[in-house]
């Protein structure tokens, strides 16, 4: 089906990939719920997503979020098309809870289930609000999908038409940010206690590694021209705090915390940069927890002004894992229809068969 | 009262479906533990064969465990989405006691230790009794190291295990040892038995919620 012939179907999204407990109806791009019901409080003890915390967390909330979702939206049972849900990429445990709870409401239901890429339900959370335009209208775009989990580009032709252009080979943007506050005592998550150690610190104080040397990549090494690479960044994080504690100087914490987020700020930017040069591409997609960073939105608009592209930044709601965008997008033709015996696909990619 | 009774406690998964006391269908599965994959698969075979829609559906009944947490997450999950629409029941029942109802009615036994494998070297164990015609528990579930299991077990009560090829060096070493009685093959909870013991006008249930005799992080937090 097509984007504009799917946009009125009224569609339950499910998304319980990681640490956020999420449900939404949509009817079209239009959201009419969206409830999020985030463990952050449970994992920041540990410095992150424990596993099988978040099962237990996804199965003690999720009933009630999604009653919360649905009366939110006004709707009754029997008044949706289909149930979406994610089955991966993310924690298996997590993502089967998911699959459970729409499969049980699709058999009691008689609907489908539309199964939906978590990374492509991540992309199009950009294209959620109806006076957003259409993802069709922005092709050929690059997509930048930068989260705690993930981090990748992608070219974008059209809906469910990607290749994929480099991702991390080590960690993600956000878990750089998370191992960069645990470093410097900031706490859990990492990317918005940085942000805000950040402020009135010096960018340039600190000159932090931006990812692999150009003579670090090729095929020996396995890193492509725009692959990322954040693991140096942490380790050069943890060599600099041994020769130079910031502990009891806010000041130097300011200017240290400003320079590690300016290093992945940096690198993400020039990842982008070389991308839609090399595809010549006419817009730039961004979303992901990592987008909600205000440097790194700052400086993704003056490069888009720079290369002449349009910019797509996800709303603040829809960056980080919500269900809005899962729904969204089986509502706009995305996800595989119909699969209602899909299994949880821990390690599923996006875009790396496609197109080419 | 057309209820749907699963159990994914164990290595063998169970549905059915009951009108009241009389089974319509079960299915029986060997599951990996780590999927649920065939569940929704057995639950559309069985309302097919019993001519039952799923919109009829009006009661739910999983079982909780000892077992599986991915089993038990997924079954319970599964159970309590289908019994949103309508706001229908949901019973929990221990997968436990169904194991000791097949001890007494499959063997006899009037005195049952319901015992498995709790995995970090522990086993998890509960004691029954026949009482008033029921399996009744005579304790709450308990974890025990293999070596302190025989002194802990009461004596006299003959162990059923759902974990049998897992355990059964361990309980033959038992019976050589301290001459506990074990029924030396696994006892697993079928759906049926559940969907009987919750149709027992003396059952009160319990909370449809995986019995965790683990904490989900072995380490404690690190100190901020």
């Amino acid at each position: 089906m097509t984007e504009a012939a799917c946009r009125a179907m009224i569609i339950l999204g499910i998304e319980t990939s990681c640490d956020e407990t999420a449900a939404a109806v949509t009817r079209g791009r239009e959201v009419l719920s969206s409830v999020v019901y985030s463990q952050v409080a449970a994992h920041r003890p540990y410095g992150g997503v424990v596993p099988e915390i978040a099962s237990r967390h996804h199965l003690e909330h999720l009933p009630g979020v999604l009653e919360e979702a649905l009366l939110a939206s006004g709707l009754g049972w029997g008044e949706l098309d289909a149930v979406a849900v994610t089955y991966g990429p993310g924690l298996a445990t997590s993502l089967l809870i998911g699959l459970s709870a729409a499969k049980g409401l699709a058999l009691r239901l008689a609907r489908p289930i539309v199964a939906i890429n978590h990374l492509e339900a991540h992309l199009y959370s950009a294209f959620l609000d109806p006076s957003a335009p259409g993802l069709e209208s922005v092709c050929p775009a690059l997509a930048l999908i930068v989260s705690g989990g993930h981090t990748c580009l992608l070219r974008v032709e059209g809906l469910g038409k990607y290749r994929l252009l480099g991702w991390t080979r080590d960690d993600a943007a956000g878990e750089a940010f998370d191992k960069g506050a645990a470093l410097l005592g900031l706490g859990y998550p990492g990317g918005p206690a940085i942000d805000r150690a950040s402020a009135g610190g010096n960018a340039g104080a600190v000159a932090f590694p931006r990812g692999p040397r150009p003579d670090r990549r090729g095929p020996e090494t396995g890193l492509g021209p725009l692959d990322f690479s954040f693991s140096g960044l942490k380790t050069s994080l943890l060599n600099y705090l041994k020769a130079d504690p910031v502990s009891g100087r806010p000041e130097r914490l300011a200017d240290v915390a400003a320079s590690y987020q300016e290093a992945i700020v940096d690198a993400l930017a020039r990842g982008v940069a070389a991308a839609v040069r090399r595809e010549n591409l006419r817009a730039i997609v961004v979303s992901g927890g990592v987008s909600l960073n205000r440097r790194l939105r700052s400086r993704l608009a003056e490069l888009a002004q720079a290369l002449g592209c349009r910019l797509l930044l996800a709303r603040p709601e829809y960056c980080a894992d919500n269900a809005a965008m899962v729904a969204a997008l089986a509502g706009a033709g995305g996800g595989r229809a119909g699969w209602n015996d899909a299994d949880a696909c821990p390690g599923l990619s996006l875009g790396e068969d496609a197109l080419d | 009262m057309i209820t749907l009774a699963i159990d994914q406690s164990s290595v063998q998964a169970s549905a059915a479906l009951l009108d009241g006391d009389c089974l319509l269908a079960q299915r029986d599965w060997q599951d990996d533990r780590s999927r649920g994959s065939r569940l929704f698969g057995c639950i559309d075979e069985m309302l097919l064969q019993a001519r039952v829609k799923a919109e009829s559906l009006e009661r739910f009944v999983v079982g909780v465990g000892p077992g599986s947490y991915t089993g038990l997450r997924t079954s319970i999950m599964a159970a309590r989405a289908m019994a949103m629409p309508g706001r229908k029941p949901v019973l929990g029942v221990s997968s436990g006691d169904a194991i000791a109802e097949r001890a007494n009615a499959e063997y006899g036994e009037r005195f049952v230790t319901v015992a498995g494998d709790a995995r970090r070297s522990q086993l998890w164990f509960r004691h029954y009794e026949l009482r008033e015609e029921r399996m009744t528990p005579l304790d709450a579930w308990m974890l025990a190291s293999p070596v302190s299991f025989g002194s802990i077990c009461r004596p006299g009560f003959c162990v059923a295990t759902p974990d049998w090829p897992r355990l059964c060096l361990f309980f033959e070493a038992e019976m050589r040892r301290s001459g506990i009685r074990v029924i030396a093959h696994s006892v697993l909870p079928q759906a049926s038995i559940l969907g009987r013991i919750a149709g027992n006008s003396a059952f009160r249930g319990e909370a449809a919620e995986p019995v965790y005799l683990h904490a989900a992080v072995a380490k404690p937090a690190p100190a901020a």
